[in-house]
């Protein structure tokens, strides 16, 4: 799919214009119509679209300057949920958990107009990657009024998540990454997991699936993640110090790994020569030609600024490692 | 012959006013604010509370709630209130996708500012009902901290124990007649929870419900109950505490945690009447609360008035 050493990209969120922000509260407040938010966005898609391509990544999207967040984006498209009003997560932060009130069913198209509006207006030698959030993830920040097991509940969205893949792989996309930030938080339904995924993938013929994880304990759920069938698992390191490296190496990687090299939750920029070291850290698992370049998770919480500079000095570094030879 | 009556497990999810005035000020449970920023908040935390007091007297519930709309979680309020913590980074809360800020026991735990008092003292004011105050239970403080400080543990539970002892005492005095202690940690099985709780309980009149969820109350249940006035029971998530009831003789005070605060289901009312006519038949309580299971903060507000709707539905059959 791609044929240079260390392909770097995103995980998917960069920070968004404030001015986009205010559209979309103006919208809510009916002082803006949908429509004018609607070009708000795609100004916003266009202009991450540029500044990823002048960070010099090879895979990236819009920033995701549609969505707000990642479990809300997809409920709020899928007949059978609700929002009954935001629940608090930590102290004063709330999210808009969504309840599934009705058997799900089949919803539009929820990303093929993002995917097609991202193709047109990237260059055409960089290729689009499409993050979607997965079955566990959306059904453990649900509330489910309606199933009787969870596990039910995750392979009615894995259906509809896969239906939604099947049309962006028609639509012509080729790079596919379910998110799962969820899967390490239970290392005892790593098997559910696994089993949900496979059906989130199953007839799916897209050159690459990422499984993109963060927070986790991933030492628990390794190396049963390795029967997942899926390519590559985009994971976070830098954050927790490559802290679950080691516990990597007692088995052999099987798949690629997307190393998680740049920190998102600091926004002091890491120089080349760090990233350079840590993408080394990832040789010791994967051999070059298994290995992707990535932040830990999404930028979105970072300032704008940052966000460009460790893009920059990120593809740098791997430039510079290409270079070098390793 | 047992009392049936009503409450809720406290904990109420803010309302929009707020949490955005709070947010405006970026953050609540921290170390240093200005006066006039204190006095502004109060306000919004005292309409606030105004709100949802009065949903529990509407309900015509039997026990009213402060709300602890101050609180961001169960450890955070208080631990920024008692000299020895600092406040640390996000930690995910038990099995929940919920998160705390883990307090650091860095020195010599005491009791430093007032807290919970006067927000009793307010409730009091506005309820016709009898206000159902709130404490954390001395081994969820000890279990979600991080201790640095203490080389025994057992010296830093005595330490929580005389603080809370202290609050106890001084709730007392308002005429506060029952405390629910919310110790979802105690299901570990620490050592040492007959003597905590049993000195805790030793020095008031007034009545201590333990309230337990999280985990299965089996291992604990006899050892509590040897003890304590009032225990409560997670009765959605925890099939094993229906057997307690079953085979268990039953404390004084028993909460039944009927209502579910982790799904925006909301119960059907001729169900759960039928659940403690069912309980009724083999309990030998003074008393029974139905409730809701844990904290109202995992509802979004909408819901979690109609949860208490129905809580005060089901009362009035009994």
């Amino acid at each position: 799919m791609i044929d240079t050493l260390f392909p770097t990209t995103v995980i998917g969120s960069y920070p968004k214009p404030k001015w986009l922000n205010r559209v979309r509260e103006l919208n809510k407040e009916d002082k803006f119509s949908d429509k004018k938010l609607k070009e708000a966005e795609d100004d916003a898609a266009k202009i991450i679209i540029n500044e990823q391509e002048r960070a010099g990544l090879d895979v990236f999207n819009d920033g995701e300057m549609r969505r707000e967040e990642m479990v809300e984006f997809f409920a709020d498209k899928i007949p059978g949920y609700r929002f009954y009003g935001p629940v608090r997560v930590w102290g004063n932060n709330y999210f808009n958990k969504p309840s599934v009130v009705e058997e799900l069913r089949a919803p539009d198209p929820m990303l093929v107009d993002e995917f097609e509006f991202n193709r047109k207006f990237a260059s055409k030698d960089k290729i689009i990657k499409v993050p979607i959030t997965g079955p566990y993830t959306i059904a453990e920040w649900s509330f489910n009024e309606v199933y009787d097991t969870k596990k039910e509940l995750i392979f009615r969205l894995a259906e509809i998540i896969n239906e939604e893949i099947k049309r962006l792989e028609d639509a012509g996309a080729r790079c596919i990454q379910i998110d799962e930030p969820a899967l390490s938080t239970r290392p005892e339904e790593v098997e559910l997991v696994g089993n949900a995924i496979d059906e989130t993938v199953e007839g799916v013929n897209v050159d690459k699936t990422i499984l993109h994880a963060c927070y986790g304990k991933f030492s628990e759920i390794y190396p049963e993640i390795l029967d997942f069938d899926v390519d590559q698992f985009a994971l976070e390191f830098a954050n927790n110090n490559f802290k679950y490296i080691d516990a990597l190496k007692e088995y052999e990687f099987t798949k690629e790994l997307g190393l998680g090299c740049v920190d998102v939750h600091k926004s002091s920029v890491e120089s080349v020569k760090t990233i350079k070291e840590n993408i080394r850290r990832g040789l010791e698992v994967v051999n070059p030609e298994s290995l992707w370049i990535n932040p830990d998770c999404g930028l979105k919480l970072l300032p704008k600024s940052s966000s460009f500079k460790k893009l920059k000095n990120m593809v740098k570094a791997a430039q510079e490692l290409r270079e070098e030879n390793i | 012959m047992t009392d049936v009556k009503t409450n809720v497990s406290g904990f109420f999810p803010r309302p929009p006013y707020l949490r955005e005035k709070l947010k405006s000020i970026g953050g609540l449970q921290k170390e240093s604010m200005k006066e006039e920023t204190k006095k502004e908040i109060i306000d919004y935390v005292n309409r606030a509370r105004n709100e949802v007091i009065k949903l529990q007297n509407k309900a015509n519930l039997d026990y009213c709630s402060e709300g602890q709309l101050l609180w961001d979680d169960l450890l955070a309020y208080p631990a920024t209130k008692i000299n020895g913590f600092k406040m640390n980074g996000l930690i995910r809360y038990y099995n929940t996708n919920r998160f705390y800020r883990t307090p650091i026991i860095k020195n010599k735990l005491k009791l430093d500012n007032d807290f919970i008092i006067e927000d009793t003292k307010k409730a009091q004011n506005i309820s016709n009902l009898p206000i159902t105050t709130l404490l954390p239970g001395p081994f969820t403080l000890l279990d979600l901290s991080e201790n640095k400080y203490y080389d025994k543990s057992y010296d830093a539970i005595n330490d929580i124990k005389k603080i809370l002892i202290n609050k106890i005492t001084s709730l007392e005095d308002l005429g506060i007649e029952t405390i629910q202690i919310d110790d979802p940690s105690i299901t570990k099985n620490f050592d040492g929870i007959k003597r905590v709780h049993r000195d805790l309980k030793d020095k008031t009149d007034l009545t201590l419900i333990i309230n337990t969820y999280f985990g299965d109350a089996t291992p604990i249940f006899d050892e509590l109950n040897d003890i304590v006035d009032g225990i409560g029971l997670d009765l959605v998530n925890f099939e094993s505490n229906w057997e307690i009831l079953k085979n268990k003789k039953t404390p004084r005070v028993l909460k039944l945690g009927l209502f579910d605060s982790k799904n925006t289901r909301v119960e059907r009312k001729k169900k759960v009447v039928r659940e403690v006519e069912n309980i009724l038949e083999f309990i030998d309580s003074e008393e029974i609360i139905i409730s809701t299971n844990l904290n109202l903060d995992f509802l979004p507000w909408p819901v979690m008035e109609k949860k208490i709707e129905t809580i005060g539905l089901v009362g009035e059959e009994f």
